[in-house]
């Protein structure tokens, strides 16, 4: 599955004169109990996990327990609190293949930063490859992958 | 694959949603949920959400401690 970094404008600065923003960013439906939400997400190897702004969690009906809770650093403030949630599903289209999944995710008791997918629910059950040099993002499903990958055109389901 | 449109500048710190083909921003603001407001009063369906980054900032990924 490949997918296009997205490009963004920005003030040109020294080191950075082109002005321009290039993420991995791939668009990612989350599911849950009662509804679903979908982001374009960061994939981002330097997270340790997954994770939603808190917005997300009752839109999609997330139950969200104190005992559940760790904390996150680096988005924002140091030792956010966030909560783990169960049986949550992600899944990702491109082209005419879908890929979804049951994943730990958890979700931010903040909502000011975007959605990241980290190695935990996300990249553990990838092999990813950076294109650096045309900037597309490529992940194939890897050994820890348990979800389903299925070809809409020909609803075969391939793993 | 197909390329994502680029968003204005003026966007640049702000929630937005885009449509279900990305072609075109929906909405936008300030927080998640006045952006998921303003698309539930438009009534848009299959939106996409995204954060877009600063104009002047650079974001230093999760693992960045401040």
């Amino acid at each position: 599955m490949k997918f296009e970094y997205k490009i963004y404008p920005r003030d040109p600065v020294p080191g950075a004169p082109e002005g321009l923003i290039f993420q991995p960013k791939i668009p990612i439906t989350v599911y849950g109990p009662t509804g679903k939400i979908s982001f374009d997400a960061l994939v981002d190897t330097g997270a340790d996990h997954t994770i939603f702004p808190r917005f997300n969690a009752s839109h999609i009906g997330a139950p969200l327990h104190e005992k559940n809770v760790s904390y996150t650093n680096g988005i924002g403030s140091d030792g956010i609190k966030s909560f783990y949630a169960e049986g949550i599903e992600l899944e990702m289209k491109v082209d005419n293949e879908i890929c979804r999944w049951t994943a730990p995710v958890w979700f931010s008791e903040q909502d000011d930063f975007p959605a990241l997918l980290g190695r935990k629910g996300f990249l553990e059950y990838f092999t990813a490859t950076f294109d650096g040099e045309n900037s597309i993002l490529t992940l194939e499903p890897n050994g820890n992958f348990s979800g389903n990958v299925v070809n809409i055109w020909d609803h075969d389901k391939i793993s | 694959m197909d390329k994502v449109p680029l968003v204005s500048l003026e966007l640049s710190g702000k929630w937005i949603a885009w449509d279900e083909l990305h072609t075109h921003v929906v909405a936008s603001g300030a927080s998640l949920a006045d952006v998921h407001e303003e698309v539930e009063k438009k009534g848009e369906k299959n939106v996409w959400f995204d954060k877009v980054p600063s104009r002047t900032d650079f974001f230093g990924g999760a693992a960045f401690h401040k």
